[in-house]
């Protein structure tokens, strides 16, 4: 993957690059889903409460409040909880405000207790400390929710091996489509 | 027959599209001046909305910066350009919310909601029972 993302450096002034870099992306850029939907681990559509074109659940507030969002990561298994330390069986995520309440954006800890973002439409990328993200774009962080970490189903684990072929095909489609009709590929991933 | 014997008659007036004045009928390739600046000016746009909201996860962001706006407010004649991108590209641009307003339409179902190659389906094979081209 590549050290540089398509992001603004001004957009994440707390990122670091190179030998210090405290980041590294894991991801191709996409709009297919957006940061909310990627730390409530859905990667198929982006949430958005209100807007068309976006997915919010149904049956809890449409309003694009912190209030809302936690009732979204409600619904996902989450409680708020007190801090972003990393704690055994469990996993947390992150939500971001602005000074004035408005939401901006959700990170996911990982196992290892480094966190996972999505930028936007720009790439994912796991970061060291939760708030390497903060700024004048995402705000800060205003929430910490966690969940116990339950071991995959059958069920879960069908899906995700189905949902890997599915990813593998639809690469190979426009990798395949671009070539034959002799255009720059565009980046998909899903 | 010698080309002074060839008698040429004036068409009759209302046959000449805009009465122009030119004596004959007359076959034009008519370039889509209007089309060709509508496709600058949306390609221009969309470059720059895309600078706007850069990393922005945030819908209402990404649908309030004003160059969105300003393609919304073009209307029905980005229509063409919009439905060519949900259906050529592999990963189309959020225009859901900016179709929804300039046609007042909404062939997406309940379950489809967020769903991008979904909603775009949709939205293709809406713009094609209408009669739109791209």
């Amino acid at each position: 993957m590549a050290t540089r993302g398509s992001w603004q450096l001004h957009e994440f002034p707390h990122l670091t690059y190179g030998n210090n870099a405290n980041h590294k992306i894991t991801s191709r850029k996409t709009k297919r889903y957006n940061c909310i939907a990627w730390a409530g681990d859905d990667i198929e559509r982006p949430w958005w409460p209100q807007i068309d074109g976006w997915y919010w659940p149904s049956g809890i507030s449409e309003q694009e409040d912190i209030p809302a969002f936690i009732q979204a990561f409600r619904l996902l298994g989450y409680a708020v909880c007190a801090d972003g330390s990393l704690e055994d069986g469990f996993e947390k995520v992150a939500l971001f405000a602005e000074p004035d309440g408005t939401p901006t954006h959700a990170a996911r800890q990982l196992r290892n207790g480094k966190w996972t973002s999505k930028l936007g439409p720009n790439e994912d990328i796991q970061h060291d400390d939760v708030r390497d993200v903060r700024g004048q774009l995402y705000g800060d962080v205003c929430c910490y929710m966690r969940r116990a970490i339950t071991p995959l189903s059958l069920h879960q684990r069908i899906s995700r091996f189905f949902r890997c072929i599915r990813v593998l095909c639809k690469e190979s489609y426009w990798t395949i489509r671009a070539f034959v009709k002799g255009v720059p590929r565009k980046n998909v991933f899903s | 027959m010698a080309l002074s014997e060839i008698q040429f008659a004036p068409a009759p007036l209302q046959q000449l599209p805009h009465a122009s004045g030119f004596p004959y009928p007359v076959s034009v390739s008519v370039i889509p001046y209007d089309s060709l600046d509508v496709e600058y000016q949306f390609n221009q746009l969309r470059s720059k909305w895309h600078a706007e909201y850069g990393s922005s996860s945030s819908a209402r962001v990404i649908i309030s910066a004003p160059s969105y706006r300003r393609m919304v407010f073009m209307g029905k004649r980005i229509l063409p350009l919009i439905f060519r991108d949900l259906d050529q590209s592999p990963e189309p641009d959020y225009w859901f919310a900016a179709l929804k307003e300039i046609t007042n339409a909404d062939p997406v179902s309940q379950s489809d909601r967020g769903n991008m190659r979904a909603m775009a389906k949709a939205w293709v094979k809406w713009a094609k029972t209408n009669g739109y081209t791209w």
